[in-house]
């Protein structure tokens, strides 16, 4: 039961409530007509459907700290999308059974139970809040190609009035109206929250005193609070949004970024590499600049064998979350020992290695290995062996650009090693 | 995930343009339809739930269960009339006003009898469902060479089948001139004789029952009016429904049409 969280038992009762209140009033009832049993499970899916839907939008609340109790924000967004998928295909069967189950009443009947007179406002609000949805899901599910992450952002909002059309449909018509009420006060709530009130409420105003040039891609900006420090664990990542009027590009927008820096330490670090407008930008950022930085999120260091020592294995600014649990280990008083695998291209794409190797001279538990992929071709199970010899007893985190990880899931399973000692963090659709 | 959204989109999409061409193509259910039937309160009150669902309205019966669901109420407001004389809640939806007209057309389909005892026009309602657009079609045309002779003179007489009730339609048609100039339309029954004992035209308690459905209008002056309307206009198609008499409507031009059918 690694793979249930104590966050989704909340959600199945959720989910159960609606779905659970129809069946008890409309258990069905022994019948041999096929038009009623399309009927039936029309409404059963319509209802398990927008269930999911609301679901769907409640993940989206990412109230820090919450997410732990979902193993951690990105699998709380994998889920996300996962129910919304299903949501998405449970309306359409809606539609589709409930159409299907007029088919023998005649045209005029059954064309009026699809597309009613225009009094008939609730199934019209079905349907518009099902064209919505076409619209906002068709760059989530890349019906026409990749959308840019924020206009994709923008249009994703569309699934507000979409949701608010869907409890228009369903509201007049359900029986029992009020755990759609409750359940759609929840998710709109949800929605207003993340959109309209946390970027005021949820994020705390920091101050850029320092930016460290790494390499010439990467540079580790230094955050002073302005307001109440973060408390946050290694490994853990942040939203973060610049105020700063003169940014080439991303000002005033949110992206994620992991923290390097240990959770005692005053300030905070992040390690940022150029890789798209936004992070560019920051390259360059002035000290004195305001960042503002919601979070924290994540559970990277998770644990399902709090006995066993650890493997890290960090590839290219992937290395962040593990700079964050190294320099963590320098003060922490437990007795588990880490070894890093640092893998890059070659040593001028090694970023923060001098410290690391730093960090393993001043703490006995901590060992690093650096492989250089150009020199010495792909990491090998002989090679993990050979510098770690106990590694198939540990407990391995993965951190790195998708080849790595590709590469390195199946060659440790291939080893012996089981797949709930493997955490991997992949955030590319955050 | 993706490929599969996209197909069942597009799986859906698909299936709904050919359901929406099948029921175009497809006849309606009304136009294939047998007779209507005498239903007892008591088979009525019997039909009470969602699993079967029937509703007297205006003195017609109707099973209306499949409609439950599509009803746009709470199924609740649908289902507590189910069973039970439910006139009040078609002629007041609990806002103070009517059923809209697409309701009443919609209505229509599921008819299964009328309440026993109830004054409704039988003859009338066992006539098949014309669609309106073409009746209102064909009697302009009719209406445009009304009046170029067509009809021999003479007169000319037709007889319906009796109903349940025993009573048929019956009509006399004079024309003169190749114009018709006298009709007489009314509905009888004959005892086992075969003398005729009942004239509906002279019937005023029927008149006083009829009043009450109707609001108004009776076979007092509906038959007359039709009678003076096809002198008027010279062909079936050009008289017009009169509101609460539409019954004796149908039946009026069915008749006259069969017996006019000899005069040409």
């Amino acid at each position: 039961m690694r793979w249930f969280k104590s966050g989704d038992g909340i959600l199945l009762i959720l989910g159960l409530t609606p779905v659970s209140i129809f069946l008890l009033n409309h258990w069905p009832a022994p019948s041999a007509d096929p038009l009623y049993w399309f009927r039936w499970c029309g409404r059963l899916v319509g209802v398990t459907g927008l269930t999911l839907l609301l679901l769907a939008a409640l993940m989206s609340l990412r109230l820090p700290r919450l997410d732990i109790y979902f193993g951690g924000l990105p699998r709380l967004w994998t889920l996300h999308r996962l129910v919304g998928f299903l949501g998405f295909v449970g309306i359409l069967l809606h539609a589709w059974l409930l159409g299907f189950a007029t088919v023998t009443q005649g045209r005029a009947l059954s064309l009026a139970g699809l597309f009613p007179e225009a009094s008939n406002w609730p199934i019209w609000a079905g349907w518009l809040a099902l064209a919505l949805m076409v619209v906002f899901l068709a760059p989530t599910f890349q019906f026409f190609g990749r959308l840019n992450y924020q206009r994709w952002k923008r249009l994703h909002l569309l699934s507000a009035p979409a949701l608010i059309l869907a409890l228009v449909h369903t509201l007049p018509l359900a029986a029992q109206p009020l755990v759609w009420w409750l359940m759609g006060a929840l998710s709109i709530g949800a929605i207003v929250w993340r959109k309209v009130l946390s970027p005021h409420l949820g994020r705390s105003a920091w101050e850029v005193t320092e930016v460290h040039q790494l390499k010439h891609d990467v540079v580790e900006i230094c955050l002073k609070p302005l307001g109440k420090p973060l408390r946050y664990m290694a490994g853990q990542f942040v939203y973060l949004t610049p105020k700063v009027s003169g940014l080439s590009a991303g000002n005033r927008e949110e992206h994620p970024y992991t923290l390097a820096s240990a959770p005692s330490d005053p300030l905070l670090r992040l390690g940022i590499k150029d890789l798209g407008d936004a992070s560019h930008a920051l390259q360059r950022v002035p000290p004195g600049s305001r960042i503002e930085i919601e979070g924290p999120y994540g559970d990277f260091y998770q644990r399902h064998y709090p006995a066993r020592n650890q493997l890290w294995l960090g590839g290219g600014i992937g290395i962040t979350p593990f700079v964050s649990g190294a320099r963590a280990m320098l003060d922490d008083n437990t007795d588990t020992s880490v070894h890093l695998f640092y893998l890059s291209q070659d040593e001028y794409r090694s970023y923060y290695l001098d410290e690391l190797q730093d960090i393993a001279g001043k703490q006995p538990r901590f060992d690093i290995t650096a492989h250089h992929f150009s020199v010495q071709g792909a990491v090998t199970e002989a090679f993990l062996e050979t510098h770690c010899p106990d590694f198939r007893e540990r407990e391995v985190y993965l951190c790195g650009p998708p080849g790595m990880m590709r590469h390195l899931i199946p060659l440790l399973k291939q080893a012996g090693l089981s797949g709930d000692a493997i955490h991997s963090e992949v955030f590319d659709f955050l | 995930m993706n490929k599969f959204a996209y197909s069942a989109l597009v799986a859906f999409v698909s299936s709904l343009l050919t359901l929406i061409t099948i029921v175009w193509v497809a006849p309606t259910v009304a136009e294939t339809e047998g007779t209507v039937r005498e239903i007892s309160l008591d088979e009525l009150a019997s039909h009470n739930t969602s699993d079967s669902c029937w509703k007297e309205i205006e003195g017609l019966v109707y099973d209306v269960t499949d409609f439950i669901d599509r009803h746009p109420t709470p199924e609740s407001v649908m289902t507590e009339w189910c069973g039970r004389p439910s006139t009040e809640g078609w002629v007041d939806k609990g806002n103070g006003r009517p059923h809209s007209a697409g309701a009443e057309a919609l209505l229509d389909d599921f008819l299964v009898g009328y309440l026993a005892g109830a004054d409704v026009d039988l003859d009338a309602l066992n006539q098949p469902a014309t669609g309106s657009d073409t009746a209102s079609a064909e009697r302009s045309a009719a209406v445009a060479d009304a009046g170029t002779g067509r009809y021999r003179d003479g007169s000319y007489y037709a007889e319906a089948e009796p109903g349940s009730r025993g009573t048929f339609g019956i009509i006399e048609i004079t024309v003169k001139g190749n114009r018709i100039v006298g009709v007489y339309f009314d509905e009888l029954s004959r005892d086992d004789d075969g003398t005729v004992n009942y004239r509906k035209s002279a019937d005023l308690n029927y008149a006083e029952r009829w009043r009450r459905v109707s609001g108004g209008v009776t076979q007092l002056s509906a038959y007359p009016a039709y009678e003076q309307m096809l002198i008027e206009q010279g062909v079936p198609e050009g008289v017009d429904a009169i509101s609460g008499a539409t019954g004796a409507y149908d039946a009026f031009v069915g008749l006259a049409t069969e017996a006019l059918s000899a005069a040409r």
